[in-house]
């Protein structure tokens, strides 16, 4: 987003960079008058503690959408295995956490690195070779679909379909001032993904691997022209989709206490929206989209019964799409 | 490992698996209209079939309007939702389209499910096919001339296969018409078609309102089998299962379809009679594993599908 | 030789005619001749899908029931085999109808199963009314009793206006009457939570009682902490919670954590009634509170007899409906060992006869007995491990006695019982 105006880009640019400013001030201007509403109706305390939930589930939401944003971004693929891979991350942290005693940080450490192993082969295995057929986007595509049905079942396959947890205590909470309460582990969750999710954002935002990476998306030919190690890059970027969707999983799994084969793929809608939210390509973007979804949502409970949560979300990424198809925060006009 | 050849033979069980083939067969006609003939990636197949189907039983239920009129206004009604969806997200490029329908055939499931007064909510509904029993029994007196009168599902099957191959007719005859060439100039080329003067946007939406068309027919006969409509009869899984199907049977051949239909859904059904040493919800994962790796292994080896044409293939992503 | 072969044709002719009528003679005079069969019990279950969690434990129950009618059989000296075959509805109608049939193909001449209303409903108007083949759904909503279903269903799970009335009555005697306490409501968006939810929202209702909600959820959310501060908002005077133990797991864990929920004021209904807590479920959420089930889940011999048998066999734990899916194949058996013979409208005719106080009463334990009986033409009552089996004309368990129990440390105690007959 930023770049294409610091970069000194030509003028189209800096109207891209116009058009998304225009495009934030609305978002928080939607913010404010959301947030009013919901305090003169409802109340602070009740206002607060469903903005509390919202961080919560936004967090869910910004760390699943940003491997699906790269890789989009920089492969134009859209990933349906996606979600697949936060349950395959979270299955590998049980089995290390309950099923062979690890303690927590060492079993998310090895779902997150399970996990980014699957997306690099899977790279390696598929991806490469059928970019060296020129294949299609449509050909890509379906195989994202097969491979998250593969993925998915050989879980189920493993594991059976039966609930598991990790050991953790779900239900402690702490009391913050204000008589608002936030889950002792949605706590650890929120600070150790956003602290991961601004880590990973800010190195993009300014390490080579990440001009790298904006490099491919832009223009996949010309960064290759221009001396790019395109293999190397997109390796990278599956190693860090495949990473952050992994540890995604754990964190979200952990916090809501229970896993089934089904979890990730009963996320990947919502992880579209955030993404598409956020616009795409962008780990700050899938941050900001992630969040605003998740304050959406539980915001949305305290309006409409909350049966209506779920398609909250579907409504606003058709919005989304409609109103701005690169995104609210999204830079724009990528072809 | 086992094989139960009993039931593996018998004849009614065939025939349901008929039946399931021949609306997906119909349900992916439409999608080879879309993503095979113009390009367009519709991924909400299976919100225009849900719309289809609860138009058919509201309209009966609620409304009691002659079944016949309902299943045609059923067509109708969902025509409209695809042109509706389809103003709102057809100028969108590819992937954002099949996010934007795929969002919108989730946000059709939520509305069945959570406006009760109208769609029976969780329970679903049941009861509109009253007609349909009547035109069966009077069809399987008439089979019961031939012998096959105690094959129950037998009407369905008919009446499902015979949709088909009117709309298989429909479509084909279409193809070649001026109306059809557009179309394929549409896939090829976006720009080169909209330089020629014609109205792209017109002939998608035009191309999108009859899948959702048939999607509905789809969806009724769906309903007509099951008996009952609720929420997660159309899951997402449906529109997957329906690309399975049309890359089985070749992009760009709407005959094709039908042989994907069939194939997918004889090796799906057969096996769940293959005995494995395993518990039961393991067994069933591999049922959808083996649909994960038809996508995967039709995509990376024979793209074109089992007998379609590869250069139908060059679709812009 | 023609001789010789008019005279071995005249003996034979004899000798068959004295068999025919002596045959006659023991039929009209009410001996019954040992039947020989093998019985299939065709077992419908969702192994995968959103119900995917009960298939496992369901069908380990009716693989235990034919396993415990073959040796009943055997001790009553029967030569009658029973045989189970299975199939996964996927929790889906359509692959439910596909399974139904590949069983019924394999010679299932009774059906248990499937777990949900809509699947059962596909079933029986697509196959089992037509060819006149009994089913034993585990699916509990109300909806089912209404279809016509020409006598063919029959279920061990009582429906849900009875469930919630059973609830009503637990609350309204823990709050001492209904009239202006308020109690709040929460359950699973599904055709199960759903219709219980409403159920019990009208019969509170129509008492004077004040409900909060009913606060319906996805069963497939990230989180649940609004909902859940929903719920607990004005401290209700009790909650209600009709749901499955995944699900739950979830909300009850966002339950504690608002920090102002109570076990002590929890009702939940029978899918939850899980003894002990499952790891999922976070057991501060459970410990206290109250659960309905139908029957005597924990007190009665043989319910304790069930827990040994299904806990010392191979496979997965205790879960919410085991025992009313064992009793449907033991009622299966018992109806074709009854019936005489592998068929299908005569198993159905069978079974509203094995329920019911004229007969004399046998549980499980006493199965061999029960055929012995059966078989001499004596009327039994079968009293299941999920209660006293009493069918109406609808086919449902019409007993309406419920089992109040309380968790404590860990697992479900007996508190009393209700009877919440219509």
């Amino acid at each position: 987003m930023l770049n294409a105006a610091r970069s000194g880009t030509p003028p189209p640019a800096d109207a891209r960079a116009a058009a998304t400013g225009a495009g934030r001030r609305w978002v928080a201007a939607a913010c404010i008058a959301a947030l009013a509403a919901l305090l003169a109706s409802r109340g602070a305390e009740t206002a607060a503690q469903a903005t509390i939930n919202g961080l919560v589930t936004g967090t869910y939401f910004a760390l699943g959408a940003v491997g699906l944003s790269l890789v989009f971004g920089v492969l134009r693929l859209v990933n349906f295995a996606h979600g697949d891979m936060l349950t395959f991350g979270a299955y590998v942290a049980l089995f290390l956490n309950a099923g062979s005693g690890w303690p927590i940080v060492p079993a998310t450490l090895g779902g997150v690195l399970a996990t980014a192993a699957l997306a690099a082969a899977s790279e390696l295995a598929i991806w490469r070779p059928m970019r060296a057929r020129r294949a299609g986007g449509f050909q890509m595509l379906l195989i994202t679909v097969g491979l998250a049905f593969v993925i998915r079942n050989c879980i189920q396959l493993a594991a059976g379909a039966d609930p598991l947890q990790l050991r953790l205590d779900v239900t402690s909470a702490v009391a913050l001032p204000g008589g608002l309460r936030i889950g002792t582990v949605e706590l650890w969750v929120v600070v150790a993904g956003l602290g991961a999710l601004l880590a990973v954002a800010t190195l993009l935002r300014y390490g080579r691997l990440g001009k790298e990476m904006r490099a491919l998306a832009d223009n996949l030919s010309l960064a290759e022209v221009a001396g790019i190690d395109t293999r190397r890059v997109i390796l990278a970027t599956w190693l860090f989709a495949g990473a952050l969707a992994g540890l995604a999983g754990v964190l979200s799994s952990a916090a809501a206490g229970i896993l089934t084969p089904n979890f990730g793929f009963q996320l990947l809608l919502s992880l579209f929206a955030a993404t598409i939210l956020g616009g795409i390509g962008n780990a700050y973007g899938a941050l900001a989209g992630g969040l605003l979804l998740g304050f959406a949502e539980e915001w949305s409970a305290l309006f409409v019964d909350a049966r209506w949560k779920l398609a909250v979300g579907f409504v606003i990424l058709i919005l989304t799409l409609l109103v701005r198809p690169n995104g609210l925060l999204g830079r724009p006009a990528l072809k | 490992m086992t094989i139960d050849l009993t039931a593996l033979a018998a004849p009614d069980f065939w025939i349901g698996v008929g039946i399931v083939a021949g609306i997906y067969s119909i349900f992916s006609l439409g999608l080879q209209l879309n993503v095979g003939l113009t390009g367009i990636l519709n991924f909400g197949q299976a919100g225009f079939m849900a719309v289809g189907a609860y138009a058919m039983a509201i309209l009966i239920l609620r409304f009691h309007w002659p079944a016949p009129v309902a299943l045609a206004a059923s067509a109708a009604i969902a025509m409209l939702a695809g042109v509706v969806i389809g103003a709102a997200s057809l100028r969108l490029s590819g992937d954002y389209l099949a996010m934007a329908t795929i969002a919108a055939a989730q946000l059709v499931s939520g509305v069945a499910q959570n406006a009760a007064p109208l769609t029976g909510g969780n329970q679903g509904l049941l009861g509109y096919d009253a007609a349909w029993t009547t035109l069966a029994r009077w069809m399987l007196a008439r089979l019961s001339a031939v012998g096959l009168g105690d094959q129950s599902q037998l009407p369905l099957f008919i009446v499902t296969w015979a949709i088909f191959g009117l709309a298989l007719a429909l479509l084909t005859g279409l193809r070649g018409t001026p109306w059809g060439r557009v179309l394929r100039a549409i896939r090829e080329d976006e720009a080169a078609a909209a330089a020629l003067g014609k109205n792209v946007f017109a002939y998608k939406l035009q191309s999108l309102a009859i899948a959702a068309g048939l999607a509905a027919l789809a969806g009724d006969l769906l309903a007509l089998n099951i008996t009952l409509i609720y929420p997660q009869s159309f899951s997402a899984d449906v529109t997957f299962i329906g690309f399975a199907v049309l890359v089985l049977g070749g992009l760009g051949s709407f005959a094709g379809v039908a042989l994907g239909s069939v194939l997918l859904w004889s090796v799906l059904e057969a096996a769940s009679f293959v005995r494995l040493p395993l518990a039961a919800d393991k067994v069933a994962a591999v049922q959808m594993l083996i649909v994960g790796l038809v996508l995967i292994a039709v995509m990376v080896w024979r793209p074109e599908g089992l007998r379609g044409k590869r250069e139908e293939m060059v679709l812009r992503g | 030789m023609t001789r010789a072969r008019h005279a071995t044709a005249l003996i034979t002719s004899i000798a068959l005619i004295l068999g025919i009528a002596a045959g006659g003679a023991m039929m009209t005079s009410g001996v019954i001749a040992a039947p020989s069969f093998t019985m299939t019990i065709g077992d419908l279950e969702p192994y995968t899908g959103d119900l995917g969690p009960l298939g496992a434990p369901a069908d380990k129950a009716v693989k235990l029931a034919t396993a415990q009618l073959n040796q009943a059989a055997k001790q009553a000296g029967l030569a009658v085999t029973f045989k189970m075959v299975t199939a996964d509805t996927r929790s889906d109608p359509q692959a439910a109808l596909s399974a139904a049939r590949q069983l019924i193909d394999q010679g299932a001449t009774c059906l248990t199963g499937p777990a949900s209303t809509p699947e059962s409903l596909a079933i029986l108007n697509s196959i089992t009314k037509a060819r006149r083949i009994p089913m034993l759904p585990s699916a509990s909503s109300t909806r089912l009793r209404t279809v016509d279903d020409g006598h063919t269903i029959f279920r061990t799970v009582p429906p849900d206006n009875l469930q919630a009335r059973a609830l009503v009555l637990a609350v309204k005697q823990q709050l001492g009457g209904a009239q202006g306490k308020t109690v709040a409501i929460g359950y699973q968006n599904s055709p199960y939570g759903e219709g219980l939810a409403n159920t019990f929202k009208q019969s509170w209702t129509a008492m004077g009682g004040r409900i909060q909600g009913p606060f319906g959820y996805d069963p497939n959310q990230p989180s649940y902490d609004t909902e859940a501060a929903k719920i607990v908002a004005g401290s209700p005077d009790a909650f209600v919670f009709a749901d499955f133990p995944d699900t739950f797991g979830k909300v009850s864990a966002a339950l504690l954590r608002t920090g102002k929920f109570s076990a002590a004021k929890l009702f939940v209904s029978d899918a939850l009634a899980v003894s002990p807590i499952p790891a999922t479920i976070p057991a501060a959420a459970l410990n206290g509170a109250h659960a309905v089930n139908a029957g005597s889940p924990t007190g009665t011999p043989q319910a304790q007899a069930f827990n040994t048998l299904y806990l010392s066999a191979p496979g997965p734990k205790r879960s919410a409906l085991d025992a009313n899916n064992f009793d449907s194949g033991i009622l299966c058996g018992l109806a074709a060992v009854a019936a005489g013979a592998n068929t299908p409208s005569l198993i159905a005719t069978q079974l509203p006869k094995l329920s019911g106080p004229a007969g004399s009463p046998f549980t499980y334990l006493q199965l061999a007995a029960a055929m012995r009986a059966l078989r001499a033409g004596t009327r039994i009552h079968y009293v299941g491990v999920s209660g006293p089996i009493e069918f109406n004309a609808q086919g449902d368990t019409s007993a309406g006695t419920y089992d109040l129990s309380t968790w404590k440390n860990g697992a479900l105690v007996l508190v009393r019982q209700i009877n919440a007959k219509e």
